[in-house]
């Protein structure tokens, strides 16, 4: 015992000792290859540039003033003639001397004496150069308190002419502030411009995380699972039903534009359309009917939800289509509140083009649903053999159909380089890919043949893991990082920050939501499902009332993330402050950036602050 | 007969209650005014939000767009992995995935240091912020004062004392063997002292003669530590130097020797300064603040007006100073001595007119400002403080490393500070109890509350450094965005693609692997 115990602790200690010894050798490594070193942040240069940048930090650009000067002009030659002479120049008790008053070369020094000048005055002198209306800085100067100065300078240019050119010296009474300089203003409108790009990315977000965190959820998945034929049904069904769903989407935006033409039909015919849902849904039997139904009128009723589906998004297509046109007129014709039309342009527009899409998915989830269930059924009813049958046919169809859009959606991307090696003619690449795919299939429909055809297959799980690995390296990636490819796509400016933003915040808020779904009290979903309540039910029911609250407050913590983000989004070209900060820090003009940074550190806080409070209201 | 007064009084309830209900149904028109305009006014903001950020279909589906966009993801969807040898025509890694192995290790380490650095530093500052701590603080103006004076005093004399120690060192340690000898001679020296005399703990009624020579003591002891620091660094340099030739591939030890003691030398007399000036204070806050309580009502006013004066004339002058430096005002006098005479007298007037023991709350003054800069510093994000390290420390990791450091301080120290907020106040009172003073307090009922939660904090922060030292070779910080940024802008695309896949792995594994340290913290 006594041994087991010695025997231990010496290696315990031997463990700390390899422990110090890595750690010293990690932490050695890192020095090294970080390059922290002490001389270049003391060297007297740096220091200089760093003194000078915060001389220019503290002093940000924000007022504009206006300036009450006086000059006295003295004149130059170009170049030096054979004598070299000084010219003096006096007015009132003011007396300037410049010496030599020529130059010849950029290497020439001038020297500038004044005497008789006020105390302490600060001035400029500058240079008209011949045939140029903008004067350009020489150098400043600034008084002693007996109101004399000297100072040197070359000329940064040489203009030789005949007569001789003007030197003048400015000095600078005194400044008052007229009002907020220009940068100030762009602050002003960026800031905004920066604040409403966190606004919509955390908005839309958060209501597209939402969907995907019950996907990510692992309480409500992990029960989640089905026999392989109907997980294999729902496969054909999905591109089959989602292709006929888009076709009619596109159908029935054709139809909308027709029926909009002249605006004042589709005024008329969206009431309608959405009027007519209500006869159809009425007509006949009730829809929520017994479960024992004959397959006739089974049929009957689908064909009714397929019509009133049909004439809703009708209708949508059509008030997109009368947004389009009221949104573009509003927008020229509602002067400060164009705005407003922008908006319902935009909107509308995104109905429009999305449409066809939106109906398309619709339809391959609720073509997968059916056939999920009925295949479920049929495999769970018929005896083994013909069961096994079943799933053998599905399994087939199924695997070469997930096979062939996996490797034709690998080769559209080109993944590696590999579609240089495959023929790209439209009838040659789906020889290519689809042979193997349907040798796939064949393979997993023999492989399906030793399987119980009623065994249920943990599909949940398997969502629930690639939902969250998508999540985890999507979140790996900065937005910043992201930007770079969107900007690409949608172009320079707040668009694509907005777009970066949004993609980040899906991915962090999904898992964020997700866990807040895992962490919830089970006994409301158990009370639910007692009912006999399905599962879209158990969720609306017993989990969504437990998780709005933390679901708000986690997007305000989003909110507050991506305010901090979006002032550097602009870095890469996605918009916003970060855009001009970047600018002016590249340019040095280190007084605008300080505008700037002020701003951000005012606003940032002010923003954290009020979304601290509205938090810790919340929860 | 008492059943049917009950039914009555049930119904007269049951009747209020209706009415109450009935009110609470029937909203009243204002509510629904303030609705209505909730509304329109979340309406206008997001119709402004969508004119003011561009968000339009026309530049996403336009062909041209799709076009580049799709040509961008194939050739990110085919990285620059892989390179065949022209010579032997074997396969072998790329030149980009070897610069992108090296940048994202260096990428790691950044994180690291600054996680490191940030951590140490953050938590000196994190109990500053903590309010529970610095709300009970409070003490007399002359013992606020007192400290102030005596802060500068005392860090002066440590500063220059160190100096001429550093100095001193310097000559007797430029012969390696020489300060080898010396080192050892002022351990030995520092043995000696510490053996010699009493036990070096002090008790608190024992004759002044047994204090002085305890001070004595104390004072050459922390000399020849300080000093045998300073031999040491010298000779850390000089050692470092020679290993990092002589190691080979184990270099990088020898400069990590070289660069800690480079640090040692150069942050001696500064540090010390600090040290030697905290002591200085509490003692001056100590000594003044008895003083005030245990002289008579006109000397306590007098001490705590001549305090006041010095200690607010020496403020303001070194604020002034340091605003002169920044600005360099015309009149440099208008902004430190003159104001700070003027603010002196002022001072001494207000500690003349005030009873001397009143105590005043320095303590949550001292909360509120270091809670402000820590929020200020915290909203500007580490890209935008790079810009400036980069300016000073030039392009590189350091000026990444000093970014992500100082942010890391702001950011941990808001969340340590909220950690030793929460904790619980039993084993706080309970160390209280036994007359411990403030410092026992904290080291014995507040540390051990929250290390776990400062280690999970860390390491939360660690993920974050991970991911921002991705990025901050934007601005030229370093790491491996340096290296990316340039390849987007040079549009070499399967070159990014190999980065950002770099990327995606190890942030994600880092931050799988902090996840599960961090749960089996807390």
């Amino acid at each position: 015992m006594n041994d087991d115990d010695k025997g231990r602790s010496s290696r315990r200690r031997l463990i700390i000792v390899l422990v110090a010894a890595a750690a010293l050798l990690i932490y050695a490594y890192a020095i090294q290859v970080t390059q922290v070193d002490l001389q270049e942040p003391l060297e007297p240069q740096r220091q200089e540039n760093l003194v000078g940048l915060l001389r220019q930090l503290a002093r940000p650009d924000i007022f504009s003033f206006e300036n009450v000067t006086e000059s006295t002009t003295i004149s130059l030659q170009m170049p030096c003639p054979e004598e070299l002479r000084g010219a003096q120049v006096t007015s009132g008790t003011k007396q300037v001397v410049l010496a030599p008053n020529c130059a010849t070369t950029t290497q020439d020094v001038l020297r500038l004496t004044g005497e008789g000048f006020p105390s302490n005055v600060r001035g400029a002198v500058f240079w008209r150069p011949l045939g140029d209306t903008v004067p350009r800085r020489l150098t400043e100067f600034r008084a002693n308190s007996q109101g004399s100065f000297a100072v040197s300078f070359t000329m940064p240019d040489i203009r030789p002419s005949e007569e001789p050119q003007q030197i003048e010296v400015v000095e600078l009474l005194s400044r008052r502030i007229v009002g907020f300089s220009d940068i100030s203003k762009i602050t002003f409108s960026r800031i905004i411009e920066t604040i409403l790009m966190a606004l919509m990315a955390s908005t839309i977000g958060t209501i597209l995380a939402v969907p995907i965190s019950f996907l990510a959820a692992r309480n409500l998945m992990s029960d989640v699972s089905s026999p392989l034929a109907a997980i294999m049904a729902a496969l054909i069904a999905l591109p089959v039903f989602g292709f006929l769903a888009y076709l009619a989407g596109k159908f029935v935006l054709q139809a909308a534009v027709f029926l909009s033409d002249p605006l004042l039909v589709g005024v008329v015919a969206f009431p309608v359309s959405i009027a007519l849902i209500w006869p159809v849904l009425r007509l006949g039997q009730p829809l929520t009917g017994t479960e024992v139904e004959s397959y006739g009128s089974r049929a009957l009723s689908a064909l009714r939800l397929l019509a009133a589906s049909l004439l809703f998004f009708l209708g949508l297509a059509i008030l997109a289509e009368i947004g389009v046109v009221i949104g573009a007129w509003l927008d020229e014709n509602l002067g400060l509140f164009a705005f407003v039309g922008n908006f319902i342009y935009v909107i509308a527009d995104f109905g429009r083009v999305l449409l066809p899409g939106l109906m398309g998915f619709a339809g391959a989830l609720l073509g997968a649903s059916y056939a999920s269930r009925y295949a479920q059924e049929a495999v769970i009813r018929l005896p083994e053999g013909s069961a096994r049958l079943v799933t053998a046919i599905l399994t087939f169809l199924g695997t070469s159909i997930l096979v062939f859009a996996l490797a034709y959606a690998l080769n559209w991307i080109c993944i590696f380089g590999l579609c240089q090696y495959i023929p790209q003619e439209t009838s040659q690449l789906v020889v290519t890919l689809g042979v193997p795919a349907l040798l796939v299939g064949a393979a997993a429909a023999f492989g399906s043949m030793f399987a119980r055809p009623k065994r249920p297959y943990p599909v949940g799980t398997v969502t629930y893991t690639i939902t969250r690995g998508s999540l985890n390296l999507l979140r790996a990636i900065e937005p910043v990082i992201l930007g770079f490819v969107l900007v690409v796509w949608v172009g320079l400016g707040p668009f694509a920050g907005v777009m970066a933003l949004m993609l980040a915040s899906i991915a962090d808020l999904g898992k964020l939501f997700s866990e807040q779904v895992e962490n919830i009290d089970q006994g409301p979903i158990e009370a639910v499902t007692a009912t006999g309540a399905n599962r879209l039910q158990t969720v609306v029911f017993a989990v969504i009332p437990q998780i709005v609250p933390h679901y708000i407050a986690f997007t305000f913590y989003r909110w507050d993330i991506n305010v901090r983000l979006s002032t550097i989004i602009g870095f890469v070209g996605g918009g916003g402050i970060g855009l001009i900060l970047f600018r002016s820090a590249n340019l040095t003009q280190y007084r605008q950036a300080s505008v700037m940074v002020i701003s951000i550190a005012i606003v940032v806080s002010v923003l954290d602050y009020v979304s601290s409070r509205i938090r810790k209201r919340i929860i | 007969m008492t059943s049917r007064t009950d039914m009555v009084q049930t119904e007269q309830q049951r009747a209020a209650a209706s009415a109450l209900e009935e009110q609470k149904q029937r909203p009243s028109t204002r509510h629904i005014v303030r609705l209505i305009l909730i509304a329109v006014a979340v309406f206008l903001v997001y119709a402004f939000a969508v004119q003011v950020t561009q968000i339009n279909l026309e530049k996403p589906l336009d062909p041209g767009r799709q076009e580049s966009l799709v040509r961008v993801l194939r050739l990110l969807a085919d990285p620059d992995l892989f390179a065949t040898n022209p010579d032997t025509g074997n396969l072998t890694l790329s030149d980009t995935t070897r610069v992108t192995i090296s940048r994202i290790i260096e990428t790691i380490l950044m994180a690291l240091l600054a996680s490191t650095a940030g951590t140490l530093l953050a938590m000196p500052v994190s109990f500053i912020a903590a309010r529970n701590l610095m709300e009970p603080i409070t003490a007399p103006l002359a013992s606020i004062m007192g400290a102030i004076v005596a802060f500068v005093i005392a860090g002066y004399v440590g500063l220059r004392a160190t100096s001429l120690l550093g100095q001193a060192a310097d000559d007797l340690a430029r012969e390696p063997l020489v300060g080898l000898g010396v080192l050892v001679g002022t351990g030995l020296l520092v043995w000696l002292v510490r053996r010699w005399g009493g036990p070096m703990a002090m008790e608190d009624d024992v004759p002044t003669r047994t204090r002085v020579t305890f001070v004595v003591r104390l004072t050459v002891l922390v000399v020849l530590l300080v000093f045998g620091l300073a031999v040491a660094a010298e000779l850390g340099m000089a050692v470092g130097n020679w290993l990092e030739g002589v190691l080979g591939p184990l270099g990088f030890l020898g400069n990590a020797l070289y660069v800690v003691s480079d640090m040692v030398r150069l942050l001696l007399p500064a540090v010390a300064a600090l040290i030697t000036g905290l002591v200085g204070m509490s003692f001056g806050s100590r000594y003044s603040q008895e003083a005030v309580i245990s002289w008579p009502g006109g000397a306590a006013r007098a001490l705590t007006a001549v305090l006041a004066f010095l200690g607010t004339a020496i403020v303001i002058f070194g604020i002034g100073s340091f605003l002169n430096w920044l600005y360099q005002f015309t009149n440099p006098q208008n902004w430190t001595t003159i104001p700070a005479l003027i603010g002196g007298v002022v001072a001494a007037i207000i500690g003349l007119l005030m009873k001397p023991s009143r105590p005043l709350i320095i303590g949550f003054i001292i909360y509120t400002i270091t809670r402000g800069i820590l929020n200020i510093l915290r909203s500007i994000e580490p890209l935008i403080m790079g810009i400036v390290f980069v300016v000073w420390v030039s392009l590189g990791p350091f000026a990444g490393i000093m970014a992500l450091t100082l942010h890391s301080i702001a950011a941990l120290g808001k969340l340590f500070s909220e950690q030793v907020e929460g904790i619980s106040e039993g084993p706080v009172e309970a160390i209280t109890a036994t007359g411990a003073n403030h410092i026992q307090m904290v080291v014995y009922a507040v540390i051990p509350q929250i290390i776990p939660p400062f280690t999970a904090f860390a390491l939360y922060r660690w993920d974050i450094n991970v991911r921002m030292s991705t990025i901050i070779g934007f601005v030229g910080g370093g790491g491996i965005g340096f290296v990316l940024s340039q390849n987007i802008q040079l549009l070499r695309y399967r070159q990014a693609s190999v980065m950002m896949l770099a990327i995606a792995i190890v942030v994600a594994a880092l931050d799988y692997a902090s996840s599960q340290i961090r749960r089996r913290i807390i």
